[in-house]
C-alpha cells in the first residue's frame, strides 16, 4: 500500500482516543510483537538499558498493565481513572516503505476521584506499515518534568 | 525581696539532650565576663518572666569550659508545667538569660569526714558537683542515685567515668532499688549525709538518719519537688490577723500567691516548702504541711506554716504575718510525673507513652496524622539520628554538590578542597537565601549568594561580604552572620555512604547502627571492587500519606501477595499461561513472580532487628535469592576475595534492610529508597540505583529494571501499594478506633541487640516505634 500522510495522522489521533475511551485491549494490539513503550526518567535521556526509566515497556509488560487495569482485585482502579489526551497535529519527520517516525506535542489529563493532573510533553512514534494500517514499533513519550515527584500514573500518556 | 536578683546576662552556648526528659544548658558570660566564683552546691536564680524565676543548681563544667565564664545547669521538663521548665527547655542556641549571682545554701561541710551522697532523680545536679569535689580530694564518699526506671537518669555515663564503683544506681522498679535505711546503717557515725531529690526521699532520709542516731548537724539537704495541685485541694480562707483581712486562696493558688497578688510585703525564697524563708506563725485553723522544712513534731504543734506550699484542712487560717526566724536552705525544680493518658484531642504535649504502647505494640494514629507530631519529629528523630544524605559518587570531583533534605532541613552535600564530604545548612547567613537550588551541580571553589554576593568557601567558612567595612563597628562581628554557613558537624563517610546528624552530640555513629552496617557491607561487597557508584536521577514520586507508613511497608511481609496479587499477580497468570516448561524466563518475570511467595514462604525467611530501629527481611531467603548468574561475575568475585567469600557474600541475599529512620536498601539489588517527609500526610519517596563497580553490565540492568518495574510512579506495584498508604491516611480519621495494630507474633522482650524472628513478625514496625519513641523523646538538640 503507498503510505498517505493523512493515514498516518489519522493513526496518531486514534491511538489516543483508544486509551481515552478506555479500549486498553484494543491499543495493545497497535502494537507489533516486538513493540516497545518508553517513558525515559530524565529530559535528554538516550540510554534505555543502563538506567532507570518511568516506563520501558515490552509487549508482555504492557499486556500485563492491560490485563491488570481490567482486574477485580485491582483496588488502585476502584473507581476507575480517566484520561484524556490533547494532541497537536502530528509532525511527519521520516517516512519509507517500511518505517514512519512522527512528533506529536500532547496535554494529557488522568483523573481519578477529586484528583487530576497534567502531562505536558511530545511523543515520538514509530510505525511500521501493516495491512491496511501500521504497526507500533515503538512510542517513546517525552514529558517535560519526568524528573518532577509525581502522583500515581496509572494509565498511557 | 531576695538577696540574689537576677541581673546577670548569659548566652546559652550549648544545649544538650541528657536523658529523655531532660536538657542540659552550659550557659557562657557575654564578651568573656567573669562569673563570680561558685561551689559544689550552688543554685543560680533564671528569670523566667518579669516577676517569676527559677533555681538551679550548678553542674561540673566539662570539656575546656572555665568556671570563671561558664556554669552548666540540667532542666527536667515537667509534663504538667507551664513555668519553668518549659520555659527552659524552650530555649535555643544563642539565647540569652538574666541569671542571679550563684549562691550556695548547699554546701559541703568538708572533705575530711566520710560522706554519704544521695540523689533523687534531677536531685543529681548539685550531687554530681559534689561528688566530683569530693573525687578531686580523694575524699572518702559513697554516691546513690536513684530513678523509676533505667533510662530516665542523666549524666549516669559522665559520673560513672568519673567515680566509677563509688557510683551506685537504683531503679524503683528492679532489685537495685534504694533500701535508704540499709545504706544509712552500714555508714560510720561521723559520715556527712547529703541528700537531694525529691521531698519523699529527703523526708526518708532524713528519718532514717535521725532514727540510727546521726547528729542533726551532719544531714544535709535540699528539695527538689515543685508542689502543684494535689487531688482533693479545696479553697479556703485566710484572715491577717492584725489587719483582719480576709482572702480567699482557691485551687492552683498557694497561700503566698494570694497574699502577694493582695499587696502585702512578704519573705520568701524557694517558693517549694524548703528554704524556711517564707515560715510564718498560725494563730489559728488546721494547717495541711507540705514543706520539708518543719519537722514532725513543729508540723504536729501546728503554730507554723510555709505558706509558699502548704494550706488548710480547716475553713480559714488566722496567719500572724510577723517576720519569723529565717532558715535553712533554697532550691526548686520539677519531679516529674507520671505521664498522664491524654485525652484523643488535647495534644499540648506529646504523651510518648499513649502513643506508642509497650513494646509499640499499638501505634496511636496520632503518629501518622498529626501536623503537632510531626513537627516535633523534625526536631527530634531527624535531628538525634545519623540520616542518609547521599553518595560521595554523586560529588566525584572538588566543589561537586548535591541538595536534599535532613527531615525538613535543607541541606548542601558537597565535596570540599580537602577532598572530604561536607555538609551544609542550605541558606546564606544573611538573608535566609538557599544557595545553590540544583539538584546537582558544582559550585567550584566557593558558595556565592546570588541575593548580595557573600561568598563562603565549600566548607561554609566565610570567605567574603562586598563593601564589608559597612559593617564596622556594628557589632557584626558577634552576629551569627559573620560565621558563615551552618555546618554539619557529624558526617560520616561509610564506604561512600554519607550520613549526617544534625544534633551536636548525641550516639556515635558505630552505636546508632550497630551490626545492621551489615547490610550495607553486603550491597557494596557485592562490587569486585567494593565500590558502588550512583547511576542516573532518583525516582521521585508523592504520596498523600505518613512516611512511615513506607517504612512500615518495608517489612510487612503479609501484603505482597494480597495488595499485589493485581500486579505481581498477573504477571505470574500471564506467564504461566504462556511459557512452556523449559522456556527461560525474562528478567522482568524473575522480577515480579517472588512477589506472589506464600504466607509460608516469608515465614520461614524470617527478619532480624537491631537496636535503635533497624531491621531487615529475609535472613535465609528472600524473593532476590533466584536471581540467574550473571556470566563472568563470580570469577571477578573470586579473584577479589577468595573462593569463600565470595561465596558468603552471595550467599546473603536480604529483602529490605530498614534503617532508622527513613532509609531502606537492598543489597541483592543494589537499590536505595529514601522515605523523605514532608508534612504528616505528605511524603516523597525517591528510589536510586547503583552500579557494582567491576561487575558485568547486566547488575546495572537488573537494578534500572526493578527500580522502574516496583518503584516508580508508573509503576503498577507502586499503585497497589500508594493505594494502601492513602487509604489508611483517609481511614485513619475514625474517631471510633484510634490505634493501629502491629501486634503479629508480639511479646514481651522480643527486642535488645541483635535477634532473628519468624518472617511475618511485625517485630521490625515495633521495633520501629520503639526507637522513634526513644528519639521522640530526645527533644531539640540546639
Amino acid at each position: 500500500m503507498s503510505v498517505q500522510k493523512e493515514n498516518i495522522i489519522d493513526f496518531i489521533y486514534a491511538e489516543a482516543a483508544l486509551i481515552d475511551e478506555r479500549k486498553f485491549s484494543e491499543w495493545l494490539n497497535l502494537f507489533a510483537e516486538d513493540g516497545l513503550y518508553w517513558m525515559p526518567l530524565e529530559f535528554g535521556q538516550q540510554e534505555e538499558r543502563l538506567t532507570t526509566s518511568l516506563m520501558h515497556e515490552d509487549k508482555l509488560m504492557l499486556t500485563v498493565r492491560v490485563e491488570r487495569l481490567h482486574g477485580e482485585r485491582t483496588f488502585s482502579q476502584r473507581p476507575k481513572s480517566r484520561c484524556h489526551h490533547l494532541l497537536q497535529r502530528p509532525e511527519i519527520l521520516h517516512i519509507s516503505k517500511d518505517t514512519i517516525k512522527t512528533r506529536t506535542a500532547f496535554h494529557y489529563t488522568e483523573t481519578r476521584l477529586d484528583e487530576q493532573f497534567f502531562l505536558v510533553g511530545w511523543s515520538e512514534h514509530t510505525l511500521r506499515p501493516a495491512d491496511h494500517s501500521f504497526h507500533i514499533v515503538r512510542k517513546q513519550v517525552n514529558l517535560i518534568n519526568p524528573e518532577s515527584a509525581h502522583r500515581n500514573i496509572q494509565l498511557f500518556v | 525581696m531576695t538577696d540574689t536578683k537576677p541581673s546577670i546576662t548569659l548566652r546559652i552556648a550549648n544545649i544538650h539532650r541528657v536523658a529523655p526528659d531532660i536538657k542540659a544548658f552550659t550557659l557562657k558570660t557575654l564578651d568573656k565576663g567573669k562569673l563570680p566564683p561558685h561551689a559544689p552546691g550552688s543554685h543560680i536564680k533564671i528569670a523566667i518572666s518579669d516577676k517569676d524565676t527559677r533555681s538551679y543548681s550548678l553542674l561540673p563544667l566539662t570539656g575546656d569550659d572555665s568556671a570563671e565564664d561558664t556554669c552548666r545547669i540540667a532542666v527536667l521538663l515537667d509534663q504538667n508545667s507551664t513555668g519553668g521548665s518549659q520555659f527552659m527547655h524552650e530555649l535555643s542556641l544563642r539565647d540569652n538569660v538574666t541569671v542571679s549571682p550563684p549562691k550556695n545554701d548547699f554546701p559541703l561541710a568538708n572533705t575530711k569526714n566520710p560522706s554519704l551522697l544521695f540523689a533523687g532523680g534531677i536531685g543529681i545536679t548539685p550531687i554530681y558537683a559534689m561528688a566530683k569535689q569530693l573525687e578531686t580530694a580523694d575524699a572518702e564518699y559513697t554516691l546513690h542515685y536513684a530513678g523509676r526506671r533505667e533510662g530516665k537518669l542523666a549524666f549516669t555515663d559522665e559520673i560513672n567515668r568519673l567515680i566509677g564503683d563509688k557510683l551506685h544506681l537504683h531503679y524503683d522498679n528492679q532489685d537495685s532499688a534504694l533500701n535508704i535505711s540499709d545504706v544509712l546503717e552500714a555508714a560510720t557515725k561521723n559520715t556527712h549525709i547529703y541528700v537531694c531529690g525529691p521531698k519523699g526521699m529527703i523526708v526518708a532520709v532524713r528519718r532514717a538518719a535521725e532514727s540510727i542516731g546521726f547528729p542533726m548537724g551532719q544531714i544535709h539537704f535540699e528539695l527538689f519537688n515543685t508542689p502543684s495541685t494535689t487531688k482533693g485541694d479545696v479553697p479556703f480562707e485566710v484572715e491577717i490577723a492584725d489587719t483582719g483581712k480576709v482572702h480567699t486562696v482557691p485551687v492552683g493558688k498557694t497561700i503566698l500567691d494570694v497574699l502577694e497578688e493582695a499587696g502585702e510585703e512578704l519573705l520568701y525564697d524557694c517558693k517549694h516548702g524548703d528554704c524556711g524563708v517564707c515560715t510564718t506563725k498560725v494563730v489559728s485553723g488546721e494547717v495541711d504541711h507540705r514543706d520539708v522544712v518543719l519537722s514532725d513534731s513543729e508540723k504536729a504543734a501546728g503554730n507554723l506554716i510555709q505558706i509558699c506550699v502548704s494550706r488548710a484542712k480547716s475553713k480559714r487560717l488566722v496567719l500572724d504575718l510577723q517576720p519569723e526566724t529565717q532558715t535553712k536552705k533554697i532550691t526548686p525544680k520539677t519531679n516529674p510525673k507520671p505521664t498522664q493518658k491524654k485525652n484523643e484531642n488535647n495534644m499540648k504535649t506529646i504523651d510518648l507513652e499513649w502513643l506508642v504502647q509497650p513494646g509499640g505494640s499499638e501505634v496511636h494514629r496520632d503518629v501518622f496524622i498529626n501536623q503537632d507530631v510531626f513537627e516535633q519529629e523534625m526536631k527530634t528523630v531527624f535531628r538525634n539520628t545519623w540520616v542518609y544524605v547521599g553518595h560521595d559518587s554523586q560529588a566525584p570531583n572538588k566543589g561537586d554538590f548535591t541538595t536534599t533534605t535532613i527531615g525538613n532541613q535543607p541541606v548542601i552535600m558537597v565535596r570540599h578542597s580537602d577532598n572530604n564530604i561536607q555538609v551544609l545548612l542550605n541558606r546564606c547567613p544573611h538573608k535566609g537565601v538557599q544557595l545553590v537550588n540544583d539538584p546537582s551541580g558544582s559550585t567550584g571553589q566557593y558558595f556565592r549568594c546570588p541575593y548580595h554576593a557573600w561568598s563562603f568557601k565549600t566548607d561554609g567558612s566565610p570567605l567574603g561580604i562586598p563593601f564589608e567595612k559597612g559593617y564596622e563597628e556594628t557589632g557584626f562581628d558577634t552576629s551569627c552572620a559573620k560565621e558563615g554557613m551552618c555546618k554539619v558537624e557529624n558526617v560520616r563517610n561509610y564506604r561512600g555512604f554519607i550520613f549526617a546528624r544534625l544534633s551536636p552530640e548525641g550516639e556515635s555513629f558505630e552505636d546508632f547502627f550497630s551490626g545492621s552496617l551489615s547490610s550495607l557491607d553486603n550491597m557494596i561487597d557485592r562490587s569486585p571492587e567494593g565500590r558502588l557508584e550512583v547511576v542516573g536521577a532518583p525516582l521521585r514520586y508523592l504520596h498523600y500519606c505518613n512516611w512511615k507508613m513506607l517504612v512500615d511497608n518495608q517489612t510487612d511481609t503479609c501484603h505482597p501477595m494480597i495488595a499485589h496479587e493485581s500486579s505481581a499477580g498477573t504477571v505470574k497468570k500471564l506467564w504461566e499461561a504462556a511459557a512452556g516448561e523449559n522456556t527461560p524466563k525474562p528478567m522482568v518475570v524473575e522480577i515480579v513472580l517472588p512477589f506472589m511467595s506464600s504466607y509460608e514462604t516469608f515465614e520461614n525467611m524470617g527478619i532480624r532487628t537491631w537496636d535503635n530501629g533497624h531491621g531487615h527481611t529475609g535472613v535465609s531467603w528472600s524473593i532476590h535469592s533466584e536471581y540467574s548468574d550473571v556470566e563472568g561475575y563470580f570469577g571477578k568475585m573470586i579473584k577479589a576475595y577468595g573462593k569463600d567469600r565470595a561465596q558468603e557474600i552471595l550467599a546473603e541475599t536480604r529483602h529490605n534492610t530498614c534503617y532508622f529512620p527513613n532509609m531502606m536498601i537492598k543489597g541483592a539489588i543494589q537499590t536505595l529508597r529514601l522515605f523523605k517527609p514532608v508534612a504528616a500526610d505528605k511524603t516523597i519517596v525517591e528510589s536510586w540505583i547503583f552500579r557494582l563497580v567491576g561487575a558485568p553490565d547486566t547488575f546495572l540492568e537488573r537494578t534500572a529494571m526493578y527500580n522502574r518495574i516496583i518503584n516508580a510512579p508508573t509503576s503498577i506495584v507502586g499503585h497497589d501499594d500508594l493505594e494502601m498508604y492513602e487509604r489508611a491516611q483517609e481511614g485513619l480519621k475514625v474517631d471510633a478506633n484510634p490505634w493501629v495494630n502491629m501486634q503479629r507474633h508480639y511479646h514481651e522482650d522480643e527486642l535488645g541487640g541483635e535477634r532473628v524472628h519468624p518472617g511475618t513478625s511485625e517485630v521490625q514496625m515495633r521495633n520501629t516505634y520503639v526507637s522513634w519513641a526513644k528519639y521522640m523523646g530526645m527533644g531539640e538538640d540546639s
